[in-house]
């Protein structure tokens, strides 16, 4: 995950204290939308920069070797290639023994937008080969590859009796680890994506193979919560080739229900009264009419739809069922829907593949009770920039849905920063609602959330001590000036 | 020396109130040991009473510890219940130790958005009673509710009651306020939204630090709705280790217990050695379900059928609830000794019979009487509880506590890991993390570079001596004199401690080994 270096770019870049809340936003957005005439040269130079070089990884040997190699503790000749190659990767790299240069890794996809900086020159690693599936059948846990998607790792486990703890928050057929390495979103109806996690393995910045947790137990009570650490920032300071996932025995009888809601005060009710009835259901989904026919074969039932996994054996999904219609009063259509992750595997990637064309800017985590005011003002949003609007969400047991408002629109920088905006001010009009997105972050000049950011800062470049993962950019003249033309 | 620290005591007399501040002798030797009894020749070592006892009532007032801490290079260490097992609450070198139960209130429970901020002295009773007063549930919570504090948990990171369900103290937290060694105070996330790990929440890097990287002074945590009801059972095995099978069923069952606990035979003869009415000595498997009454009655239907199918005998619905309601009770033959002491670490379930198998055949090589339970983490793991009786004021404890440092290793080669580090526990880190372990120092000296917060633990021992050499114990060093007077109590069981109390005691009511 790139956001420390994106972070770290605005901050120096708007080292100034008294430009500091001034001009930040301007330069976000010239850097979001690479508006080179507004930036200084300095600056274009760190976003014109890629990576040298992108190496496929065939296994987590070959990744040793690569930050060995960075590291300058290996060369070509003795990975059993010719001098002239290691002489080639030398020219190609620059490298040089006062220059610092890294790994950074490559996510499968990124749901929403694109990182501001770039890799800074150096390795990228694709792990796509890395796609184990591991389920050994006696522990209800899984060893993932980095490259592994998480539809994979759905279809092994269910033939073994058993399923993920966790889901992707929008359907696109993305990898577990881009729950770490990118900005996927997991979570099921009762768990987010960190418990599910037992271990991270992954190679440190000094070429050594690293396991932040435990494989097949929990890590509690051992020190420095290491394996946290590594889901939320774990690429910032090593390089994850493999995860450790907790799973659960898939239930006897396992129902998708769902029901249509035509108005979005009686879904926020519902939902509400969900959350609060106690039941343990494995997945909460909600959809626009749209996003609906997107996942789902025919046409949606309403304009809002809500489906909801219920597991358990026949007596114990029939009162689950009974408290859910309960909850879900005001419904004008319900039904059964298959369950949204038993398509075959190419069927899945083709819905995946359609959903991945729209235009994600991020998750409005709000209450429940305030969830139709907030897709009331997606939509407005639509309306207003003249895009088609829509929405993906889960509820969760604790009391809040995680909405991913969608744009029928193309990819452009500058229209994804105008909606993220658009939303982000929706969402501050919301009051107890938060926009979760890397840009938010970017924006949030919170007092305590800059204290966090420091602190971050500091213990990203304690444990990446050589610089050697995910290198930052560097300005040469700190700070920027804006302005170079003048103010007018 | 004496008149630094006597204007230091003036300072703090100054900055807190002369009734909050403590410099007696009483008082530090109060201060100078945890749960577990800590053997005297380790005082040669450290030096386990603090110089001051402070007991701040708000955050500003840490702030200002901090600050003045800062001055005087003085240590601190944070302080909580006291019920920690390996003295991450104990001092090493001196300095002021902050008790933090003068800071005890609950700040706000929000019914609406299901939260709770509490200061972090107050306890996990005064927590879980407060939120069920307003409709509400903490889910988690320690053994020893009764004493552990919202903020001492917190920062030891262990396993409670209601793991199985609702995971641990990290999976309540949504906010920790934290005192850095600069004397800033930060959020460590929203206080009103759960959005996990984003927002750059650094709650989790926090969690389990043991008070080394900031001082809590207070947490919001997360609530869930009051249950319908709350149904204990209790089910009997001819051992723990046949209660395995039906264990693992209850895993690929569609039931979701709340707990379940697991007791030895072991564990129910020190039981009994104490409480005439509790259950016979045999292997006693508590589950206990939680959530509304129409799913918990089919929920015991399904588990009275996995238990009967593995051989469980049903126990009696009162024996349950009695065994549930005795939970934060679980070592009461502590009053029949003069100290107790605890193990704890997690195992794969999967190994839990061996692990059970190989602490047995320590403890007899050893000729220690343990008693032993547990509960289940999750699907996959086993937390394990040893304990034995100590006296604490023999000279020849440490051969006893030669076990603890075996069966944490029996942990480790099993997959798990032992719980807590503290300060006699550091040794065990690098095993536990193998090369992740070289992130601890750096983690250290990132957040607290003058080493001011609870130094010399987590990633070092050190030492009462400021001499270069002395000043620090090796990692390897540490665990070789508990190994070696471990081994010869396996030599010679007999000589070094006899037998234990709880056995008379037990055999005089006429129970029968």
């Amino acid at each position: 995950m790139a956001l420390v270096r994106d972070l770290k770019l605005v901050q120096d870049a708007t080292a100034i204290p008294a430009l500091r809340e001034v001009v930040r936003e301007q330069l976000i957005r010239a850097l979001f939308v690479r508006d080179e005439r507004a930036l200084p040269k300095d600056v274009v130079r760190i976003l014109r920069q890629k990576a040298d070089v992108v190496v496929r990884a065939k296994d987590e040997i070959e990744v040793r070797e690569v930050v060995r190699l960075v590291n300058g503790e290996q060369t070509t000749v003795n990975l059993g290639r010719p001098a002239d190659e290691f002489h080639y990767y030398r020219t190609r790299l620059g490298m040089a023994k006062d220059q610092a240069w890294g790994v950074s890794t490559k996510p499968s996809m990124l749901v929403t937008y694109d990182w501001i900086v770039p890799p800074q020159g150096g390795i990228q690693v694709d792990l796509a080969a890395l796609d184990e599936v591991e389920v050994d059948g006696v522990n209800y846990a899984a060893r993932v590859g980095a490259g592994a998607k998480w539809k994979a790792l759905y279809d092994r486990a269910s033939e073994l009796g058993m399923m993920p703890s966790v889901y992707p928050a929008v359907p696109v057929d993305v990898t577990v680890a881009d729950g770490i390495v990118g900005d996927a979103r997991f979570r099921s109806y009762t768990s987010p994506f960190v418990s599910a996690v037992y271990d991270v393995r992954g190679l440190a910045a000094n070429g050594m193979r690293v396991n932040c947790g435990f494989e097949y137990v929990p890590n509690h009570a051992t020190g420095y919560n290491l394996k946290d650490l590594a889901v939320q920032f774990g690429a910032d300071f090593l390089v994850p080739t493999y995860v450790w996932l907790r799973l659960l025995a898939r239930p006897p009888v396992l129902r998708n229900l769902m029901f249509a809601f035509d108005d979005a005060a009686k879904v926020t009710a519902a939902v509400d009264k969900l959350t609060r009835n106690g039941r343990p259901y494995v997945w909460c989904n909600l959809f626009d009419e749209r996003g609906w026919g997107l996942v789902h074969p025919g046409s949606a039932p309403g304009p809002i739809v809500v489906e909801v996994g219920v597991g358990g054996n026949e007596t114990l999904v029939a009162a689950r069922t009974k408290a859910l219609e309960a909850a879900m009063e005001g419904f004008t259509a319900r039904g059964e829907a298959p369950v949204p992750w038993d398509w075959k595997a190419p069927g899945y990637a083709a819905n995946a593949e359609k959903l991945s064309k729209l235009l994600f800017v991020g998750e409005v985590v709000t209450p429940a009770s305030k969830l139709g005011v907030a897709i009331e003002k997606v939509r407005t949003i639509g309306a207003s920039k003249g895009v088609r609007a829509g929405f993906f969400a889960n509820a969760r047991d604790n009391g809040h849905v995680y909405v991913s408002p969608y744009f029928e629109a193309a990819k452009e920088p500058a229209r994804t920063y105008d909606l993220s905006r658009a939303v982000s001010d929706v969402v501050r009009s919301l009051g107890g609602a938060a926009f979760d997105s890397r840009l938010s972050l970017l924006w949030n000049i919170d007092a305590q959330f800059q204290r966090r950011v420091a602190l971050l800062l500091k213990l990203e470049s304690a444990l990446d001590l050589p610089n050697a993962i995910e290198p930052a950019a560097r300005l040469e003249s700190e700070p920027v000036d804006l302005f170079p033309g003048g103010v007018a | 020396m004496g008149n630094r620290l006597d204007y230091t005591y003036r300072r703090l007399v100054n900055l807190l109130g002369p009734d909050r501040v403590s410099r007696s002798r009483f008082e530090r030797f109060l201060y100078s040991h945890d749960f577990a009894a800590i053997p005297k020749l380790a005082s040669f070592q450290f030096k386990f009473e603090p110089d001051f006892v402070v007991l701040p009532r708000t955050t500003e007032e840490v702030v200002r510890l901090v600050q003045f801490e800062g001055e005087h290079l003085l240590p601190l260490v944070p302080r909580g219940g006291g019920t920690g097992l390996y003295g991450g609450s104990v001092p090493n070198r001196g300095g002021v130790l902050v008790d933090f139960r003068k800071m005890n209130r609950v700040i706000k429970v929000d019914p609406q958005a299901r939260t709770m901020t509490v200061e972090a002295g107050a306890t996990w009773q005064e927590a879980y009673d407060r939120a069920w007063s307003a409709g509400l549930f903490l889910p988690v919570y320690p053994y020893f509710a009764l004493g552990s504090t919202i903020g001492g948990w917190i920062a030891s990171g262990g396993v409670g009651i209601g793991a199985y369900k609702y995971g641990t103290s990290r999976d309540l937290l949504l906010n920790l306020e934290v005192v850095l060694e600069n004397g800033a105070t930060i959020q460590t996330a929203s206080d009103k939204l759960d959005l996990g790990l984003s927002d750059l929440n650094l709650g989790p890097l926090y969690w389990g630090s043991e008070g080394t990287l900031g001082i809590f002074t207070r947490a919001t945590l997360r609530l869930v709705p009051r249950p319908e009801e709350i149904r204990p059972l209790a089910y009997a095995f001819p051992s723990v280790e046949d209660s395995v099978p039906a264990l693992r069923d209850l895993a690929a069952s569609p039931v979701t217990p709340y707990h379940v606990g697991l007791m030895d035979t072991s564990h129910l003869e020190f039981l009994k050695a104490v409480r005439w009415e509790a259950p016979e000595p045999t292997g006693i498997v508590t589950i206990t379900l939680e959530g509304p009454k129409d799913e918990g009655a089919e929920g015991e239907k399904v588990v009275d059928a996995l238990m009967k199918e593995n051989d469980g005998g049903k126990l009696a619905a009162d024996t349950a609830k009695a065994l549930w309601e005795e939970r934060l009770y679980q070592y009461p033959t502590r009053r029949i000794s003069r100290g107790l002491v605890i193990c704890e670490a997690i195992v794969p379930l999967a190994k839990f019979s061996d692990a059970l198998e190989q602490t047995r055949k320590v403890q007899h090589q050893m000729g220690m009487e343990v008693g032993i339970h547990a509960a289940l983490v999750d699907a996959n793991s086993v937390a394990m509880y040893p304990y034995f009786l100590d006296d604490a004021t023999s000279p020849m404890p440490p051969a006893r506590l030669g076990f603890v440092v075996k069966f944490r290793k029996i942990a480790m080669d099993l997959g798990g890991h032992p719980l807590g580090v503290g300060l006699f526990m550091v040794f065990n880190v690098p095993e536990m993390h193998g090369n992740a372990y070289r992130y601890f120092r750096p983690i250290k000296e990132a957040l607290d570079p003058r080493e001011r917060l609870n130094p010399g633990k987590m990633h070092e021992i050190r030492t009462r001596f400021g001499f270069p050499g002395l000043r620090r114990m090796p990692l390897m060093i540490a665990p070789i004199p508990l190994r070696l007077l471990g081994g010869l109590k396996r030599i010679t069981p007999g000589f070094l401690g006899g037998q234990d109390h709880y056995r008379q005691k037990y055999e005089s009511r006429g129970g029968k080994r």
